[in-house]
């Protein structure tokens, strides 16, 4: 009898207290609103740190990160280049997807009452937060890591101040145990814990893309575990996996590349499926070719694992070996190309809305598309060469990244907002965000094309005079995505203070998955009885 | 009349005037255009490939895919949009233009992976060619040396150097290193070009053109890369490892090269360009002649090749 009132205690919707709520959390949809909160929070850190870089390289000469002396301080911009990307990849991208709207959302759309292992969830948020701290130690103590977010050795075992690559070893192996405990955590409740009738060829596809992500992170993550675990060894107690004298530094880029290159694809499938979700809802029709868009995810998720070393065309490996990685690497560009037209065939025969989620979804199709074109040509290996660590590299995986998994994450936010706080954002702000946004982020990363191909290096902190022009147009894209950004968070905090508030479904007929059947914002526990779910009612 | 004559005149004495300096100038050959849209001219066989293949079909290819996706969905946009009277329709399935999204990019994969396999077999295979005179190539002379990054600046070590009928020219003991010139003492130098700063170096390397240079590339330190953009050059020098890679300099491309070091190696990264001199055989050789003997002398780096010098007095 205690359980069974315990049970009607529940269906009232019964909150813990906030402290209690917050922080020791295992409710699913707490801890999703607790990760999109941190990575609001670290995006901003993110986003400042590359107007810092573009505003020392706007015109050519060293002006702000100088020296006592009044030398470049070029330790300094090789600390903020990695803070940058170790923030922008462990602590703002993936915190995002996964642990944000992977939270919210997975156990949602299969209609389970929350994750499988709800302590290990709350475990899992909370060990980003000291992992950040040891992630902002490292860029601070003793000048900071300056090795880029690859961490190769030597450099890295050679820093002014060792200290600073230990503490960020160990923020990514907190970061890391984090990432492989949400794995686990999203791989049972996808197999277990979904609704009856919810059979895994009727599950949404965002439900596939979070299963597959959480795949490759549980067999990469660990293979980076180990490979800065070594490196933390040679750092810290002298050993010599990765040094020139009887150990080797290129292995440790092989292993660092067998974690790095799943990475990009546990970061960009989960925006394969927000967008999919937003392109069939607002074009009022069922996604099109949905096995092919599962199973081509899938499929990515497999190529994934065997182009590693298409990152590592200069360092000297056999050219058959070249050869074969080149040919591994194209192919990934069929499932993809899969992908994009078959959202546009979702959108082919609808009645497509444009409110500002379906502007995200678009605008990321598009720019998508541009940063995979040019991953095909920096797939060869011979071509590479020309490209390999120029600016055109950097403006390839932004496009891939800050137009695509930053897209879908904005894309995410706006279409899921209401749902997730009862209130809904104002629809012109949203759509002057994304144009401002859209416009910024083009001015930045275009021009860093002409930038590679005329061969200016990344990681420079200053270059040579005849490529002021286009360095210029440059930084005043980050001044424009900048002001964008924060425009956000005002947006932001004005929807969440005084949004309008919505019903269970504001999205109309074209939202179609199980979040859209209960309240907004939905109960604490929802599905307690669990839905049936029909064969036409599934994605 | 007569004064619009006399200015045209006068244009063209300016003219042939900057005309005749202009061919007492070194050459800058390879450095980043200002507003450059593409790849730096091309020097090597490698970078001709390149370009050649970026311009010919990478480049249309990838572009024509863009563009196409991009009108299409602007076009699915403008169709579809919600308006009175229109329906969504159900469809969720179509074979055929499942099958033809599918294969259609295999083919223009297909279509890039031929070239780009014959391209990277060129690069393993070029240098043998050429020196030996395979395929229909006139035998080459070759070059070889030494290439060590160290934190933050180059050393070059010349170890053989065989002209095209296999006569060797002692190069021992010409090895130097080559740090970044400070603006100052670039300004000060009449021989230099001032607007070349964070590119330009105290000492330069000396190749000879037509010449098949193979670059054996390592470093003392850190992780580096050794780049020349107009080359098509690059390759990671790391330590306890001895990369290869090669150039040869068309005849005709004679002149000045800036690359800069392509693998972030801590503070002065930015700071360790590579400053190569391009010139005929005969040049070469004399400079090879001066520069072993200075550095015999006890001199750290040879001297600028002549040229440099011929050029401030034709200027003078």
């Amino acid at each position: 009898m205690a359980y069974a009132a315990d049970h009607a205690a529940d269906h009232h919707d019964h909150k813990p207290n906030p402290f209690w709520r917050w922080f020791g959390s295992t409710n699913h949809k707490d801890i999703g609103t607790l990760y999109l909160v941190f990575s609001v929070f670290t995006g901003i850190i993110g986003a400042a740190l590359s107007v810092v870089m573009r505003m020392e390289l706007s015109d050519p000469g060293v002006e702000f990160l100088v020296k006592e002396n009044g030398d470049p301080n070029g330790h300094f911009w090789n600390t903020i280049i990695t803070a940058h990307g170790v923030i922008m990849i462990f602590f703002v991208v993936m915190p995002a997807l996964i642990g944000g709207f992977g939270n919210w959302f997975v156990p949602l759309m299969i209609g389970a009452p929350d994750m499988a292992f709800p302590r290990m969830n709350n475990i899992s948020f909370w060990l980003l937060v000291p992992a950040l701290g040891f992630g902002i130690l490292s860029a601070v103590v003793g000048g900071g890591a300056g090795t880029g977010w690859t961490f190769y050795p030597p450099l890295s075992v050679m820093q002014p101040d060792k200290m600073s690559v230990s503490f960020a070893i160990f923020a990514l192996h907190m970061a890391g145990a984090s990432s492989i405990m949400g794995a686990i955590n999203f791989i049972t409740t996808i197999l277990n814990m979904r609704a009856p009738g919810m059979t895994l060829h009727r599950m949404p596809l965002f439900a596939w893309a979070m299963l597959v992500t959480a795949f490759l992170l549980l067999l990469a993550v660990p293979v980076l575990g180990g490979a800065i675990t070594m490196l933390l060894a040679d750092n810290a107690l002298g050993t010599c996996f990765f040094c020139a004298e009887g150990g080797d530094p290129v292995l440790f880029q092989h292993l660092f590349w067998f974690f790095g290159h799943p990475e990009v694809y546990i970061m960009i499938l989960p925006a394969f499926g927000i967008v999919s979700h937003v392109v069939s809802t607002f074009s009022r029709k069922p996604i099109f070719g949905y096995l092919g868009m599962a199973y081509a995810m899938v499929s990515i998720g497999f190529i994934g694992f065997v182009v590693w070393a298409h990152h590592m065309y200069t360092v000297g490996m056999p050219t058959n070996v070249q050869a074969y990685f080149t040919l591994a690497t194209m192919v990934i560009a069929v499932p993809t190309g899969i992908k994009i037209f078959s959202w546009i065939a979702t959108m082919w025969g609808g009645s497509i809305r444009f409110t500002t989620p379906m502007l995200w979804a678009v605008g990321f199709i598009f720019l998508f598309t541009l940063g995979g074109v040019t991953g095909v040509m920096l797939s060869m290996a011979q071509f590479d060469k020309t490209l390999h660590d120029t600016y055109f590299v950097v403006a390839h995986f932004h496009y891939v990244l800050s137009m695509g998994a930053v897209f879908a994450i904005f894309c995410g936010w706006y279409y899921w907002i209401g749902k997730m706080s009862g209130r809904q954002y104002p629809e012109w702000a949203g759509q002057l965000h994304f144009w401002t946004f859209f416009a910024g982020v083009n001015l930045i990363f275009f021009p860093q094309h002409f930038l590679g191909l005329q061969g200016m290096p990344r990681r420079y902190i200053d270059y040579l005079d005849t490529q002021a022009f286009y360095n210029a147009i440059s930084s005043w894209g980050a001044y424009l995505s900048f002001a964008s950004t924060l425009f956000f968070l005002g947006i932001a905090i004005y929807t969440l203070v005084a949004g309008r508030r919505v019903g269970d479904n504001y999205w109309g007929d074209g939202a179609t998955t199980l979040e859209w059947t209960v309240s907004s914002p939905p109960p604490f526990h929802t599905f307690d009885d669990l839905p049936q779910i029909e064969p036409e009612a599934a994605h | 009349m007569v004064r619009i004559f006399k200015s045209i005149l006068l244009a063209l004495s300016v003219v042939a005037v900057a005309a005749t300096e202009a061919q007492a100038q070194v050459t800058v050959q390879g450095i980043p255009a200002e507003y450059g849209l593409s790849f730096q001219e091309p020097a090597t066989p490698i970078m001709e490939r390149a370009v050649g293949q970026f311009n010919v079909f990478i480049l249309p290819l990838m572009a024509a895919v863009t563009v196409f996706v991009l009108l299409l969905l602007l076009w699915t946009c403008w169709a579809f949009r919600e308006r009175d009277g229109h329906q969504a329709n159900n469809v969720t399935h179509n074979t055929t233009i499942e099958i033809v999204w599918t294969v259609v990019p295999i083919l223009i994969l297909v279509v890039m992976f031929v070239p780009a396999m014959r391209f990277l077999y060129y690069n393993e295979n070029g240098p043998d060619m050429l020196i030996n005179g395979e395929r229909g190539n006139d035998t080459h002379a070759e070059l070889v040396m030494q290439v060590t990054g160290n934190q933050w600046n180059w050393t070059y070590e010349y170890l053989l150097y065989r002209d095209e009928n296999g006569v060797e020219t002692d190069v021992s003991g010409l090895e130097f290193t080559a740090n970044m010139l400070p603006q100052d003492a670039l300004l000060s130098d009449p021989r230099r070009d001032g607007s070349l700063y964070k590119g330009e170096t105290d000492y330069h390397v000396v190749i000879p053109s037509n010449t098949v240079v193979r670059f054996n590339v390592t470093a003392s330190d850190v992780l580096h890369a050794f780049a020349m953009p107009a080359f098509g050059v690059k390759v990671d020098a790391i330590p306890g490892h001895m990369n290869n890679t090669w150039a040869l300099v068309n005849p005709g491309k004679e002149g000045l090269y800036i690359g800069q070091c392509s693998e972030i190696c801590g503070d002065r990264h930015s700071f360790m360009p590579i400053a190569i001199d391009a010139l005929p055989k005969d040049e070469f050789l004399a400079w090879v002649g001066t520069a072993k003997s200075e550095l015999e002398g006890g001199a750290i780096g040879p001297s600028l090749p002549a040229r440099y010098d011929n050029q401030v007095a034709a200027a003078n």
